[in-house]
């Protein structure tokens, strides 16, 4: 970087014209050199943001976009090409988390890490990732901004961030990765990010998968599969206590007191095991539902919703 | 004092099971965590705002030219847009969906005109305006393209440009969003209204219970399905033209799609977008458009869209979504404007259209 960029950049503002194109110059080059390196992370049928930092294909994301360990993951590089990795760790307490490349090639993009304290308020910052997920023949998005403000690992920029950016990088005007996407509020300079020295303190945990922290309850809670019925295990038997109105399984004609004899026909005898079968269901999915009343055995297909579903209905 | 904000989780987001929609859909959540934060984030500068007044005075020299081709559009009294002045004897580009009823031009100098629609291309929502003025100063558009990383500032008519930001994706085609009217039908296939949503575009048309639908624009619709295909090729924002039996009689109704459903809550994806400004009505469905990350409101869309040379590389037709403002480019806003200009994209004039469905030879 000519030394008339950096003063330019570390000004409080640009002045003039002259100014202006210094720092649009030095954002192509950030652009050139970290674009190719920001991917589309897929888990499921959950899509999210993520950033290629070493040539061996280790993905930085943010905790929420991977939830949990050992789980497959779709990667998407804005050249087209595909891979699967898994999630490593994740330290949910302030939003990080790591995925590895299986098998990377030999000519993987990837952008370094910062070295040292970054971040500082109204340093220019450049966001890329992939805002409303992954759309065919869309680039990552190129985003400018500056730090508005700091506390500890949250980083506060006027980069505007949307579901799906979730996990992406944010550079600095060196092209260097200085943060990952985790949450926005109300306004559009409310869009915030985990500076990677958050990920330097976990660093080897979150190689080495373990997962803890804070917010993957909440979550976790909110994704959770449900059918939407409460229940208990009475004499051996998974008996519904509550249909709620209007929820797949009353809409399936489950009604409170009927009996759940079996999903997709394997038979279950309490509501705890009806509990853990729809927890492992895919959202969207549908499962055959067995259920006695009045000694009348009947089979009904019940589509599988999320815990934050129910909220909204 | 420690200030409070509630924050909302960006969350991932699922891939819509409706092939056709553009965008994935989110989960529909909306989750939200107390986060506190100091006293920093209340006393951000407005000096360290990356679209703050400090940085825009940096633009002054780069819109000086381009802010005498502009204009404020406004509609019924309101601004509803900005436009371009694409020709010295008083030709101004705009957008065309929020122009309704009486539509005014108001210049740089102050001067306000009385402003003729005189062609519009529904496909990209562009309008050509003309009004009874001469020796205006017309744009200069840009040999070059609008490359990634540039930066781009949205031109007024004042001395610092209306909003600055940088161009974050090239030229790509940007799918529609189907089109909702907001009635429920008959469950027999002829398209008989059993039920009008309140708020919806069909209520504010005067569309009533058994109403029979049968055209749209020029198109018959003889069946409930045809129906349902025929409205979501519309974008949310589009004005459709109902022909109507009701009583035995024939009437004819203009109405405004919607995007959702009245009365649905939105998806988590729409909470999100909606999060820090309004949008466009009509913000899909675009043949060619490049992406800006300028935080505009919808009615400074329409207006030129400037490089550091101070040269339009193209007109803003929608605020599209929190990260997503959409420009068309040179070329496709210069061969539209052949098109307009000579008449053959001229508006629909609804009181010959409407002689034109009633009469006994159709």
């Amino acid at each position: 970087m000519s030394a008339a960029t950096e003063l330019t950049l570390q000004a409080r503002y640009p002045r003039n014209v002259e100014d202006l194109q210094r720092i649009e110059a030095q954002l192509q080059r950030v652009i050139k050199r970290c674009l190719p390196s920001t991917v589309a992370l897929q888990l499921g049928r959950s899509a999210g943001s993520g950033v290629i930092v070493n040539p061996e294909g280790l993905i930085l994301t943010a905790g929420h976009v991977i939830g949990d360990s050992s789980r497959s993951v779709m990667i998407v590089l804005p050249d087209g090409r595909k891979f699967t990795g898994k999630s490593l760790g994740a330290n949910h307490d302030i939003d990080a988390g790591m995925v590895q490349i299986d098998n990377p090639p030999d000519d993987l993009p990837y952008t370094p890490i910062a070295k040292g304290t970054e971040l500082v308020a109204g340093q220019w910052v450049v966001t890329t990732g992939q805002p409303g997920g992954l759309i065919e023949g869309r680039a990552p998005p190129v985003r400018l901004g500056r730090v508005l403000f700091r506390e500890d690992e949250v980083v506060c920029t006027d980069c505007t961030l949307v579901g799906g950016d979730s996990g992406g990088p944010l550079f600095n005007m060196r092209g260097e990765l200085v943060g990952i996407h985790s949450s926005i509020g109300p306004r559009v300079t409310h869009n915030f990010h985990v500076a990677t020295t958050g990920f330097e303190n976990s660093w080897d945990r979150l190689l080495a998968g373990e997962v803890w922290g804070g917010h993957l309850s909440d979550e976790m809670l909110a994704n959770r599969p449900v059918i939407g019925v409460s229940g208990r295990t009475i004499q051996g038997r998974c008996v519904v206590v509550k249909s709620i109105a209007g929820l797949p399984a009353a809409k399936a004609g489950i009604e409170d007191g009927d009996v759940i004899t079996a999903i997709d026909g394997k038979p279950i005898d309490t509501f705890e095991e009806l509990s853990r079968i729809v927890f492992f269901q895919d959202p969207g999915a549908t499962v055959k539902i067995t259920y006695e009343r009045n000694g009348v055995n009947r089979t009904v297909s019940v589509k599988i919703i999320t815990a934050d579903e129910i909220e909204r209905e | 004092m420690l200030a409070v904000l509630a924050l909302c989780i960006l969350g991932t987001c699922r891939p819509s099971a409706l092939a056709q929609e553009a965008a994935p859909g989110f989960t529909p959540i909306e989750q939200e965590r107390d986060v506190p934060f100091g006293l920093d984030q209340l006393l951000v500068p407005r000096w360290r705002l990356a679209d703050g007044p400090h940085v825009r005075a940096a633009f002054r020299d780069v819109v000086r030219n381009a802010s005498h081709s502009t204009a404020r559009v406004r509609s019924d009294g309101k601004q509803v847009a900005l436009g371009s002045i694409v020709g010295a004897d008083g030709w101004i580009l705009t957008k065309a969906s929020p122009l309704s009823g009486d539509v005014t031009c108001r210049l740089k100098d102050g001067r306000t005109y009385k402003a003729d629609i005189v062609g519009i291309s529904g496909e990209h929502d562009l309008a050509l305006l003309k009004i009874e003025a001469t020796n205006l100063r017309e744009l200069r558009f840009s040999s070059k393209t609008a490359t990634v990383g540039s930066f781009v500032a949205t031109v007024g008519t004042q001395r610092d440009p209306e909003a600055v930001g940088v161009v974050s994706v090239p030229g790509r085609e940007v799918p529609p969003q189907p089109g909702v009217l907001g009635i429920q039908l008959d469950q027999a296939n002829k398209p008989l209204v059993v039920h009008v949503f309140p708020e919806s575009g069909a209520e504010r048309a005067g569309v009533k219970e058994n109403d029979l639908i049968i055209r749209i624009n020029e198109t018959p619709i003889p069946t409930r399905v045809e129906l349902i295909e025929t409205v979501r090729k519309f974008n949310p924002g589009d004005r459709v033209k109902l022909t109507l039996e009701r009583d035995s009689k024939t009437l004819t109704v203009e109405a405004t799609l919607s995007g959702r459903f009245p009365g649905w809550r939105q998806s988590r994806s729409q909470f999100q977008n909606s999060l820090g400004g309004k949008l466009s009505v009509r913000r899909f469905g675009f043949p060619d458009v490049f992406q800006h990350d300028t935080v505009l409101a919808p009615n400074q869309c329409g207006g030129p869209l400037v490089n550091l040379d101070g040269e339009s590389v193209g007109v803003n037709i929608a605020r599209s979504g929190r990260t997503e403002t959409y420009a068309l480019d040179v070329q496709t806003v210069t061969d539209l404007l052949f098109d307009l200009r000579s008449g053959k994209l001229a508006p629909r004039r609804p009181e010959l259209e409407a002689a034109k469905i009633t009469s006994p030879a159709q």
